[in-house]
């Protein structure tokens, strides 16, 4: 039977751990290994990875293990894609989505919802159950709420206010001026 | 006086007229054959279009039927496939039937260009193709659209009967042993290779492949570097299976 290449069969694919030598194909190769790792990280809802300890790297089935230099290669792929972004040594905080992209998202949902000068949360965004079924923020990890707000924040179309945790820090929005 | 029995003018004439007659006769029949065939070729040109237009959808659905009627055609001398205008292809859509597979093709082996550096197996291909499509396809179908695809110059090509060229490099025939070779497992060691050409050309063969993006590395601490070839390791590996 044929197949097609989805990331189960990247995942399988001996060479995926080792850094390609031509660039064309490491390029590829990278795409693919950002991919699995939203993924993993999707799955297995964990957002906060140390890159030489993080299981998505290895592959037991196979006795495979990308290598330390490609293991970078990939933290700066995702870093580079707006994917992650370092939060210390060797670790990444992932996003599910690009913080910018779910910063337009939100923004527009706030206007729809008549939110602006309204003061809110994180939390409150994260966890709003009661009014919102399109809320884009709903059930999103924190980190990557607050990361959209400071996008907003930079573009002057809303101001953080820092609380005692990141659960809770306060945004209030702004009109487009 | 001696009279000379012989060829008289009579005698002459009168061979001449039979000749002209033997010809004229010659010409007639010749020409009563000729618009005879030409009476049952037209027939038959006209009964497979009829054939042809009455069977249509089953043409474009049908592989095995498609194979066999394009066949006919080639036959007597027809290329349902060659020109984008005329009969063949306005009453039949048998040339859009594989100008739109042609541009399929296209697609997948420019979307899948940078991870096999435009070597793709024809199992693959079939694979998206029905996937993407809905309609049966088959290789010879495939074969056939890349057939007519050499007009885009764009190297697209079938290599070794079972993969699709779509840049347009030639392979040398060491590189062609090395496809082959790689063929059942969809991977290869300059080891392998060895059976069949000396270390040095092997090792070339191998560096080649992997510059021109058709292979890639594979080369694990303290095991000798392997060489895959995406396209046909996942046929290989039966998509779903590991080794």
């Amino acid at each position: 039977m044929s197949g097609s290449w989805g990331l189960d069969e990247w995942h399988r694919f001996p060479p995926l751990f080792t850094l390609q030598p031509v660039e064309s194909i490491r390029q590829h190769q990278l795409a693919v290994w950002v991919d699995i790792v939203l993924a993993w990280a999707a799955e297995h809802n964990q957002w906060t990875i140390s890159l030489n300890e993080c299981a998505v790297f290895e592959n037991g089935d196979i006795g495979r293990r990308l290598s330390k230099q490609g293991i970078e290669a990939v933290g700066a792929a995702l870093v580079a894609d707006g994917r992650a972004e370092r939060t210390g040594a060797g670790q990444l905080e992932l996003f599910s989505e690009r913080p910018a992209d779910l910063a337009n998202r939100l923004y527009e949902w706030v206007e729809r919802s008549g939110m602006l000068g309204g003061v809110y949360t994180i939390f409150e965004l994260h966890d709003d159950k009661a009014t919102t079924p399109d809320n884009p923020c709903r059930g999103l990890d924190l980190g990557l709420i607050r990361r959209s707000l400071d996008f907003l924040e930079q573009d002057n179309r809303a101001e953080v206010f820092q609380g005692t945790a990141t659960r809770e820090d306060g945004v209030k929005f702004f009109p487009r001026s | 006086m001696h009279r000379r029995r012989g060829v008289g003018v009579a005698a002459v004439r009168k061979k001449q007229e039979t000749e002209t007659r033997y010809a004229s006769l010659a010409d007639k029949l010749e020409a009563t054959q000729e618009a005879h065939v030409a009476d049952v070729i037209s027939s038959f040109r006209s009964s497979l279009e009829d054939f042809a237009r009455k069977h249509k959808k089953k043409i474009r659905s049908d592989p095995l039927f498609r194979s066999r009627f394009t066949e006919m055609c080639y036959e007597i001398g027809v290329d349902p496939l060659q020109s984008s205008k005329g009969f063949w292809s306005e009453m039949l859509g048998v040339g859009d039937f594989f100008f739109e597979l042609g541009i399929k093709i296209v697609e997948l082996c420019a979307a899948t260009r940078s991870a096999n550096g435009g070597l793709m197996s024809l199992d693959e291909l079939e694979f998206h193709l029905i996937k993407s499509g809905g309609a049966k396809i088959t290789q010879d179908d495939i074969k056939r659209a890349i057939s007519k695809l050499d007009v885009l110059g764009d190297g697209f090509r079938v290599v070794n009967g079972t993969m699709v060229l779509s840049v347009p490099v030639e392979l040398n025939r060491d590189q062609t042993v090395a496809l082959n070779l790689a063929r059942t497992r969809g991977f290869l060691t300059a080891r392998h290779l060895q059976a069949k050409l000396n270390a040095e050309r092997a090792e070339e063969v191998l560096s080649n492949l992997l510059q021109a993006g058709f292979a890639w590395l594979d080369a694990p601490p303290g095991e000798a570097p392997a060489y895959y070839f995406p396209s046909i390791w996942l046929e290989a590996t039966g998509g779903g299976e590991s080794l």
